[in-house]
């Protein structure tokens, strides 16, 4: 039967918050998105992006090792929006600091439509994985982990021969947007932000449960960091509105 | 009969009409004054009045202050021709308030409505004064209370700015027209928090001797405080500076100003006068 | 550790989280006023405080930490501590942020000061007559008496007649509508509501997440601003249109200023200066900056006019300015469009 452990609730409390933080910030953001400026827009579907991730974070740790109907689907479901969500993120992290800070347009260009192919391939494989897995269902008989990963009959997570290309794809969508930002921020001295900022929080937030387990901190860590470099650019790179457009 | 514009220039000449508190005012930025002339150009009358919202988009009014002439013929005249004048700055209404008879059954017979009522303008005695002093009990002031005579140019301005733009003038219609000078600097007080002007009394001394308070007013996150002490402030300048017999008029122009006057004085009442208007439409 | 205890952790440690971040982002953001910024910076760094002292206290009551009695009620005082001076830090902040007058707070410190210093004192006494609350040893949890209430009446009571001075000002003062009620209420009440009714300690991460929402605002302020001279730009002008639309602003005059663009940014201290409160200035043009207000009459504009006029003239910056007067039958939008097609 259903039953709410305080790790649940813990979890809700978490990602609820992220879900609280980033409306707040969407709404106090309207303005920025008045601007026309295509970052602000990639911005806007980094947070909607964010917030599918932290409900879709609070579906799985609720179905997660739970026996009532549906408990298994809820729980492959959650995780795959989960990973695909996550994917959708990194790439659109990556076209984010590629427009903020290089200022490149948001066309892209042939180098860079090919670079988006992994994330694209990794995305296929995990609504295949769903299918699959769901179906060739892990048991005493069948030790098959899916592609990516698999939940058995128990309700148990188990990892595939993808799991990791797959962080490897995240991973390297995320250090590029990353040394982006820190290649290519403008500013004087006083005002450019230690770049570190940007990205510890998601360091913390993906590590620190993948070492001590627990709650997931995945959805606030990566909400801290894209609320972070978002705001916190818009002391660092000048502008002038007053024509409405964007010099430099 | 000849009418002429009086000025502070040949205001001299009608001196037998036009008292020297009025005379004072001629040179004010919306105030107008007509003189008449007899057939040998000797003057025989005047008029002062002034202009009211004559520069934003509300109709434009006209107060009479004064109207003096040798005869009834005079006056009448004057009359006339300052409904010509009043025509060429889009006056709407004219109103007067007097406490002399004669110029209120005057103006009765050239259209004006009249009743008798009590005036705005209360007088308050030195002495008064120094009894506020006791109910104030203001034993010290702090340093940020202090006479107006202490401010930069650029303090008061920003003050008067700062005013202007809520809307708070007092009863000076000019008053962005009138320089810091034009008050009696060391007993009009001021609130200066910050370096920057909150709260001010300003004090006008008239040729005559009268003091009449001009502008009571604070702006800042105080106020309540402030416009007690600079008015404490005030008052005890007057009683330091001021004989006996000084009078100081303060004009009930808004309800704020007539409870406070309530509250502060015993039974603070106005001279009867006479009030009317006339459509210039 | 428990559960309960590890959730606690989790939640305060993203609570700090968040707080060191944009303390860091505030630190180097630019603001005008260095005193505001420093204010807010200390309410960053009480609710730090706060989230420890709620790690500490939660360590405390899993026993991670070996703890005696005192031990356990000074962490608890220590926490009381750190929610009391938070209320008067929020309070002072939002008084400042409301008047920029450092002479009013210390004109008034006794009267600010006296709840703070009552609870601080109820504290201090707490301890060794456990009047308000007491460390329960065998359970390992605190234990609130009746007059516990007391306490939150007073940090209440700064809160409160901090609205009530916001919501007050905001009536009067357009610049206000970046300081919004509802970003900093919304989570704290919800997550002290969450607090007296779940087991976790959430109260230092709604605060965290009210404050980051201030911070937001300011960013937004940010976007209204032309960034070289710090008046606003035509984004905030289209607001203000949006606000005569709706006949909640009182337009009746503009005023407007032709300077050079290169002595743009050289001019713009020297017109702040001259300035008066209650009036928007707008930056519409390289070269062109409007003054919309309510003044209905000449002199106040010529007196603007003059001054501003003047002190860039003393600068050596030649200046032109005019300005128009909203007729009686014309409405406040069309005195608007028409003033800016012939601009």
């Amino acid at each position: 039967m259903f039953e709410l452990t305080t790790q649940n609730i813990g979890t809700l409390l978490l990602d609820g918050s992220t879900i609280f933080l980033l409306i707040g910030v969407l709404m106090l953001s309207t303005i920025m998105r008045k601007r026309g400026r295509q970052d602000d827009k990639l911005f806007f579907l980094l947070v909607i992006e964010n917030m599918v991730i932290a409900v879709a974070d609070i579906i799985t740790y609720l179905a997660d090792g739970k026996d009532f109907p549906g408990a298994r689907f809820l729980n492959m479901f959650g995780v795959s929006v989960f990973y695909l969500v996550m994917i959708m993120l990194c790439m659109t992290w990556e076209q984010y600091a590629t427009v903020r800070f290089k200022r490149s347009s948001m066309k892209l260009s042939k180098r860079r439509k090919l670079s988006f192919i992994p994330g694209i391939v990794m995305q296929f494989i995990l609504v295949v994985n769903f299918f699959v897995s769901y179906v060739f269902y892990r048991d005493d008989s069948n030790r098959f982990n899916g592609l990516v990963f698999a939940v058995d009959r128990s309700n148990g997570y188990h990892y595939g021969i993808l799991f990791v290309p797959m962080f490897l794809v995240m991973g390297f969508y995320m250090v590029v947007g990353f040394v982006l930002v820190a290649k290519y921020r403008t500013g004087s001295n006083k005002t450019l932000i230690p770049v570190w900022i940007y990205f510890i929080p998601l360091a913390v937030g993906l590590i620190v449960p993948f070492v001590f387990g627990g709650l997931s901190l995945t959805s606030i860590g990566i909400a801290m960091s894209m609320m972070f470099t978002h705001l916190g650019s818009a002391s660092e790179i000048t502008e002038s509105v007053s024509e409405g457009g964007e010099s430099a | 009969m000849k009418f002429t514009e009086i000025t502070s220039e040949n205001v001299e000449e009608f001196s037998a009409y036009i008292d020297a508190d009025t005379a004072d005012d001629l040179d004010r930025t919306f105030f107008r004054s007509i003189g008449a002339l007899g057939d040998d150009d000797a003057p025989v009358g005047a008029i002062v009045y002034e202009l009211k919202n004559s520069e934003n988009e509300d109709d434009t009014k006209s107060r009479i202050i004064l109207l003096e002439g040798i005869d009834d013929e005079v006056t009448e005249q004057l009359l006339d021709e300052y409904k010509k004048e009043l025509s060429e700055d889009e006056v709407t209404e004219s109103y007067y308030e007097t406490s002399n008879e004669t110029l209120y059954k005057l103006l009765s017979d050239n259209g004006f409505s009249g009743e008798q009522e009590e005036g705005e303008e209360i007088s308050v005695s030195v002495e008064d004064l120094r009894k506020l002093n006791g109910v104030f009990k203001v034993k010290s002031f702090p340093e940020y209370i202090k006479s107006i005579s202490e401010l930069s140019t650029l303090q008061y301005r920003s003050f008067i700015k700062n005013c202007l733009f809520r809307g708070k003038y007092g009863i000076l219609e000019d008053l962005s027209y009138l320089p810091k000078s034009w008050f009696e600097t060391e007993v009009s007080s001021c609130a200066v928090v910050d370096d920057t002007v909150q709260g001010i009394l300003l004090i006008r001394k008239n040729p005559s001797g009268k003091l009449i308070a001009q502008l009571y007013v604070d702006i800042g996150p105080d106020s309540r405080r402030n416009l007690l002490l600079i008015l404490a402030y005030s008052c005890r300048k007057i009683t330091e500076l001021y004989p006996e017999g000084t009078e100081v008029i303060v004009r009930r122009h808004s309800d704020a100003v007539r409870k406070l006057t309530d509250k502060l004085l015993s039974d603070p009442k106005g001279d009867k006068v006479y009030c009317g208007t006339r459509s210039e439409e | 550790m428990s559960d309960v205890g590890y959730v606690s952790l989790y939640v305060n440690t993203v609570a700090i989280m968040l707080c060191l971040g944009v303390h860091v982002l505030v630190w180097k953001f630019k603001m005008k006023d260095i005193r505001e910024k420093r204010v807010f910076l200390y309410l960053l760094g009480d609710i730090v405080v706060m989230s420890l002292f709620y790690i500490l206290c939660t360590f405390r009551d899993d026993g991670v930490i070996p703890c005696n009695k005192l031990g356990a009620m000074f962490l608890e005082t220590g926490l009381e501590m750190a929610i009391n001076i938070f209320a008067l830090i929020w309070f002072l902040y939002v008084d400042y942020r409301m008047f920029h007058s450092v002479g009013h707070i210390k004109r008034n410190a006794v009267i600010i000061m006296v709840p703070l210093l009552l609870a601080v004192l109820m504290n201090i006494i707490n301890i060794p007559t456990k009047f308000l609350f007491d460390y329960d040893m065998s359970e390992m949890h605190v234990v609130e008496t009746s007059f516990y209430v007391f306490l939150d009446v007073i940090r209440l009571a700064y809160f409160i007649v901090s609205i009530i001075i916001l919501v007050i000002r905001k009536r009067k003062d357009e610049r206000m509508k970046f300081f919004s009620i509802g970003a900093f209420i919304i989570p704290s009440v919800f997550y002290v509501f969450l607090y007296y009714f779940t087991p976790f300690p959430t109260v230092s991460l709604g605060l965290t997440i009210a404050v980051t929402l201030l911070y937001a605002e300011m960013v937004n302020e940010k976007c209204y601003q032309d960034e070289k001279t710090g008046f606003y730009n035509m984004l905030y002008l289209d607001y203000l249109k949006k606000r005569i639309a709706e006949n909640k602003y009182d337009l009746r005059s503009i005023l407007m200023f032709n300077v050079p663009e290169s002595e743009m940014e050289k001019s713009s201290p020297l017109i702040t200066k001259q300035l008066p409160e209650f009036c928007d200035t707008i930056r519409c043009g390289k070269d062109k900056l409007i003054i919309l207000s309510r003044v209905k009459d000449k002199g106040p504009l010529t007196m603007l006019s003059e001054d501003v006029k003047m002190s860039l003239e003393e600068a050596g910056i030649a200046v032109e300015s005019s300005f128009k007067l909203k007729k009686k039958n014309e409405t406040a939008e069309s005195f608007l469009e028409d003033f800016m097609r012939n601009a």
